[in-house]
């Protein structure tokens, strides 16, 4: 029995033609594979997909193996007998649609095959690899560069820029850290101006001009002046080499010289505002005494570089020779001695046994017995009479039967005689007999009281003399004590940080060695750099020239004492005037 | 006799007996020298007048250095080489970090002026790497591809890939689902990728080629088809190892050339934005 196949082939104008074939039985393949007798391109289905058998002129389906399902459309493969009682079979396979039929004189069988449309072989994985690749072009350099640029101009320039543009107008009381400024700050405002740091314009007042002085002061108001200006100009020595180099780009491009910002540098961070870095404090001092000599006299100024370098401290005193009271400002040595007018001695004070022992209740009087930290806890208070001495010198001039005791304020001379005249002449009128002056003879009433009081306070047992040496004027009216509490006028020291084991007191001053009160109990310098050393020597703590003294300080001004001054204006002018009232 | 001119090969290493090497440390000397010795008042940085000194230099070999790619594309007549350029490029580069660094003073912060150095230093840092990339890895790309341009490879296997698809036609069940893999092995996107970081030999064709012989041992495919296979099969996985080192050549240079060119225009705008910051507030 022959079979002839019949193939509707769509070509690609749209036209369908028909290509006949006829086999020669009894069977024929179908699947996808070449080597079947028909071959079905259709991927989805196997390779060999079922065979169309004549078994005694039976016409069946016969699956070709397991893989092939067991029926197709409804055709089972399995009965191989389906045309015995049938003329006609339909079903579809894939994409093909197959009919089966005998033909009118029952000896062929007829195989109509569609495919539905164009098949054939079309390439999955032809042509289509790209020379230059997705992943190439997003490495393209220029691409990149360009997508960059933009990027980082937004975020450095436009984002910075537009948003200090805005911060000019409104002053945010939340101050972040993040502020967009900072991307453009050298680093970070220090904890002081931390107000400023999202309003730049606040100090850098005109784009492209340095920050100036007068931009400063704004707020630093009224700051003391290191010295004149003249003095100044007169220190700063003569520029050479690159240094006028320097100067010349200072000058052109606006920069001030010896204004705040060459001292003062912001944006270091948590270091805050750096102040004059030792090099600065030596741009004048080092060769000063010899840049100023002939200028000012050259008193007083030294040529110092470093610590190291740093001559003998100079400590104020009191100076009484001719009979003038002056204030001397130099190195200690063994005829340097400070003439308060006091009669005192440490060492005495500070024994074990003795007077002084007895009369505090036999105890061992210390130094903190007499010397209190004042307020800033870095300087010690001036000793005063009435808290610091009067404990135990009461001013006690008499007492009366019933056992009072009288005793005198410390007061001016002139006070004390007043007080002291009248108290015995009321005593007098009321009774004669009832107020026994203990610095006198006994002669009772109000005869000689001048004489008398005279003698209470400045005989030879007076009050006064206790503490007073006799230095008294020539009207016998008042008693020039100057005493200094403050002996070190060009340097800072502050005692609360040197409260550390082992220092005591006197580590650095020798008052129990020290039997006049015009000893001058300060420490030399050597004393210092047992601890203290220039910046880079390992094992001392570094020591710049900020450390002990302050560039915006007053200068001391030294009083030109005369015999006579009286003793509390003097102490007066000699506290402590250092540090600006900076607002 | 024929005339001779024997021409020693030199690398821009070593260009002129090293002459930019000894440039570029005599300039770090005299850098390091200065940076010692400078009389500076305050602490080295940006704002003294030597880190202002340093700031200049660097800010011109910048440009300078950047203008090679200027210079290669301008071809002129004239006494020029551009090996030594490029020779002079990498050793001045190499000056350039040190003195940028000493302008910083050592001080650095999360700003543009760290930015700009940050910038910069990738690109003299990825020049080292672009150094040793481009000392070996152009002749191993030509030493790969031998005399066939990476155009004529993919023709092959372009070619190799349609015999094979048609060849799937003749498959079934595990030799189908291997064969199918094996013809997917080329998409560009991700074997690029794949072939930085994996190996160029991939184990689906040793799977296939076993699957093929086993199919053929059981009698399930012809010999003549399963040779035909065996050799598709060999020849695909041959041209996939060679364009896959192709491929990784390329994009190592490609990646090179992604981050050196244009973090030398990023570190360029920084340096400008951070000399225009340093000046508006001045």
């Amino acid at each position: 029995m022959q079979i002839k196949l019949t193939t509707i082939i769509y070509r690609q104008s749209g036209r369908q033609t028909r290509k006949v074939e006829t086999f020669e039985g009894p069977k024929l393949s179908f699947g996808r594979s070449a080597s079947n007798d028909v071959v079905l391109s259709d991927r989805s289905l196997p390779v060999k997909c079922f065979d169309l058998d004549i078994v005694d002129g039976v016409v069946g389906l016969r699956a070709t193996d397991n893989d092939t399902k067991a029926s197709i459309d409804g055709v089972d493969l399995k009965r191989p007998e389906f045309l015995s009682g049938e003329s006609q079979a339909e079903f579809k396979v894939g994409q093909y649609s197959i009919s089966l039929g005998l033909s009118s004189d029952q000896d062929m069988v007829l195989v109509n095959i569609d495919p539905g449309g164009s098949v054939g072989y079309t390439p999955r994985y032809g042509p289509g690899f790209r020379v230059r690749s997705k992943f190439a072009s997003l490495l393209n350099a220029r691409f990149l560069s360009w997508a960059g640029v933009f990027a980082l101009f937004a975020l450095f320039a436009w984002y910075p820029f537009s948003s200090e543009v805005a911060s000019t107008t409104t002053l945010s009381s939340d101050v972040s850290d993040q502020a967009p400024e900072v991307l453009w700050a050298s680093g970070k405002i220090s904890s002081a101006h931390h107000n400023f740091a999202e309003s730049c314009d606040q100090c850098h007042v005109e784009p492209f001009e340095s920050v100036t002085s007068e931009t400063c002061s704004n707020c630093h108001e009224a700051l003391p002046q290191h010295a004149s200006a003249l003095l100044l100009s007169l220190s700063r020595p003569i520029p050479e080499g690159l240094d006028s180099l320097e100067g010349l780009a200072k000058a052109e491009f606006g920069i001030e010289e010896g204004g705040c910002a060459s001292c003062h540098k912001d944006h270091n961070g948590d270091e805050g505002v750096l102040s004059m870095p030792d090099g600065l404090c030596q741009t004048c001092h080092e060769g000063l005494d010899k840049r100023l000599a002939g200028h000012m006299g050259a008193v007083g100024f030294d040529d110092v570089g470093a610590f190291s370098a740093h001559g003998d401290f100079k400590y104020l005193s009191v100076d009484r020779t001719g009979g003038e009271i002056t204030l001397v400002r130099s190195a200690l040595s063994p005829s340097k001695r400070d003439q308060s007018g006091i009669s005192f001695s440490h060492e005495q004070h500070l024994a074990e046994s003795g007077l002084v022992w007895e009369m505090a209740e036999e105890q061992t009087l210390t130094c903190a017995s007499c010397h209190a930290l004042d307020v800033s806890m870095k300087n010690f208070k001036p000793v005063e009479m009435e808290t610091g001495c009067g404990g135990c010198h009461d001013l006690a001039w008499g007492e009366d039967d019933l056992g009072q005791v009288f005793r005198l304020e410390h007061n001016s001379l002139a006070e004390a005689r007043y007080v002291l005249a009248r108290e015995l002449s009321l005593a007098s009128l009321n009774d004669p007999g009832s107020v026994r002056p203990n610095r006198a003879d006994g002669n009772r009433g109000v005869e000689n009281l001048d004489a008398k009081v005279t003698e209470i306070l400045l005989g030879e047992t007076g009050l006064c003399l206790e503490c007073h040496e006799s230095a008294l004027n020539d009207d016998g009216t008042r008693l020039d004590v100057v005493t200094i509490s403050d002996f070190a006028v060009h340097a800072t020291f502050d005692h609360s940080v040197h409260k550390l084991e082992p220092l005591q007191c006197n580590s650095c001053h020798d008052a129990k060695g020290s039997t006049e009160a015009e000893d001058v109990l300060m420490p030399k310098i050597e004393v210092c750099s047992t601890c203290h050393a220039d910046p880079g020597v390992s094992h001392r703590i570094e020591s710049d020239c900020l450390m002990c003294h302050e560039y915006h300080a007053t200068p001391p001004v030294f009083p030109k004492l005369s015999s006579g001054l009286d003793a509390f204006a003097a102490r007066l002018v000699l506290e402590p005037n250092r540090g600006g009232n900076e607002k | 006799m024929p005339n001779v001119i024997s021409q020693r090969f030199e690398s821009f290493l070593s260009f002129n007996r090293y002459r930019y090497l000894w440039v570029a440390l005599a300039l770090m000397v005299v850098a390091i020298g200065c940076y010692v010795f400078a009389p500076v008042k305050t602490e080295h940085n940006g704002g003294t007048w030597f880190g202002y000194t340093l700031g200049v230099i660097s800010v011109g070999l910048m440009v300078w250095l950047a203008a090679l790619g200027l210079r290669k594309r301008l071809i002129r007549p004239g006494k020029w080489s551009q090996k030594g350029r490029t020779s002079a490029h990498v050793y001045l580069g190499i000056a350039l970090a040190l003195i940028a660094t000493l302008h910083t003073g050592f001080q650095f912060g999360w700003n543009v002026h760290t930015a700009a150095f940050g910038g910069m230093m990738i690109v003299i840092v990825s020049g080292f790497i672009g150094v040793a990339i481009y000392a070996t890895v152009p002749s191993k790309l030509s030493e790969n591809s031998g005399s066939q341009t990476f155009v004529e490879l993919k023709s092959q296997l372009d070619q190799v890939n349609l015999q094979l698809d048609k060849v799937l036609f003749e498959l079934d069940g595990p030799p189908l689902k291997l064969g199918e893999r094996v013809l997917k092995t080329d998409g560009v996107l991700v074997s690029q990728l794949r072939a930085l970081f994996s190996q160029v030999a991939l184990p689906v064709f040793e799977q296939f080629r076993d699957s093929i012989q086993q199919a053929r041992d059981a009698g399930a495919i012809e010999r003549d088809l399963s040779l035909t296979v065996l050799r598709l099969t060999q020849s695909k996985a041959a041209l996939v190892k060679r364009i896959r080192l192709h491929q990784r050549y390329k994009a190592l240079i490609s990646i090179w050339l992604a981050v050196h060119v244009p973090f030398t225009f990023f570190s360029m705008l920084l340096v400008g934005i951070h000399i225009f910051a340093v000046f508006y507030y001045w």
